[in-house]
């Protein structure tokens, strides 16, 4: 099997890989400044309304939150284990870890998406059939539930993004376009599946663990 | 490209993450005032941290990959860092 091409503007194949690599993390790192804009509105309005924020997160469902966690976590896993298995050509290993990586990124959307109906029905979306909280500021609780939708909201369309990445590698997997001689693709596509790993691991206690020792 | 990490390092690591997670769960059912945020807040950058070194194959990663690394995360910090400091300190 071919090498992948060597661009033009690349002296040897290192040199382009680790430009992918390099170029990978650049963009990881404007996400996570898109992501951080949201996290410094969220520190502003905790801090300002630190009440009515624990009274919010006390409305999440924690062992859903901590499950999606968890599934998102062997996600990783297996997409990790699928880079590996490419970069050493064992196709069928790595296609069946993307699908387990693409399946758990699936179960993930469909938790946070019947979590969301919880919350509707619980009449805490912030619009017209809020059900204020008890004993807090309403308008910051809303601010509190306008912050987990946006956030989780913005999370699961990234993940959702992930899920189609994963199964495009996955086929180009299966029909041999990846393995040793390009693995480059494979391993961008792990590297965002991690990233959007890691915003869950600091979303998950920022909005469902706080006021639970209240 | 980084040599990817042997399958079962990443399954170490797994667990790891696993058991970080069921602490970070049951430590905010104790009443630790204002560790609760900040324990949390560390546990997930010790999270974060081994899943850049060994998912994201940083411990293999280039210098200049990890200067841009190191400096996106010290531009994270910053800006929620000083934002945080600011509207506390408007609060006080």
């Amino acid at each position: 099997m071919a090498d992948a091409p060597l661009a033009h503007q690349f002296q040897e194949r290192r040199q382009q890989e680790e430009t992918a690599e390099l170029g990978t993390w650049t963009f990881l790192l404007t996400e996570i400044l898109l992501f951080a804009a949201l996290f410094a509105g969220y520190v502003t309005y905790r801090t300002i309304h630190p009440a009515a924020f624990e009274a919010g997160a006390r409305q999440l469902d924690v062992v859903l939150g901590t499950t999606n966690t968890a599934v998102l976590l062997v996600s990783s896993f297996f997409m990790a284990v699928a880079v590996h298995q490419v970069h050493h050509g064992r196709n069928r290993p790595a296609a069946v870890a993307l699908g387990a990586t693409a399946l758990l990124g699936a179960i993930f959307l469909a938790i946070k998406f019947h979590e969301y109906d919880l919350k509707v029905q619980a009449g805490h979306f912030p619009g017209p059939g809020f059900t204020p909280l008890p004993d807090v500021d309403d308008g910051a609780a809303r601010i509190f539930f306008s912050f987990y939708f946006v956030m989780t909201g913005w999370h699961a369309l990234h993940l959702l993004i992930g899920v189609v990445a994963v199964l495009v590698v996955l086929v180009r997997t299966l029909r041999g376009r990846n393995g040793p001689h390009d693995s480059v693709l494979p391993a961008m596509v792990g590297l965002y599946w991690h990233f959007v790993d890691v915003l869950w691991v600091f979303l998950f206690p920022l909005l469902y663990l706080p006021g639970r020792s209240a | 490209m980084t040599p990817p990490t042997r399958p079962a390092v990443c399954a170490v690591v797994l667990v790891i993450l696993l058991v970080l997670t069921l602490l970070t769960t049951a430590l905010a059912y104790v009443p630790m005032g204002a560790w609760n945020p900040v324990s949390a807040l560390l546990i997930a950058a010790v999270k974060a941290a081994w899943i850049g070194v060994f998912y994201m194959h940083l411990r293999r990663s280039s210098g200049l990959v990890l200067l841009f690394v190191a400096n996106g995360v010290a531009m994270l910090l910053l800006l929620v860092g000083l934002v945080f400091a600011d509207v506390a300190a408007r609060l006080g």
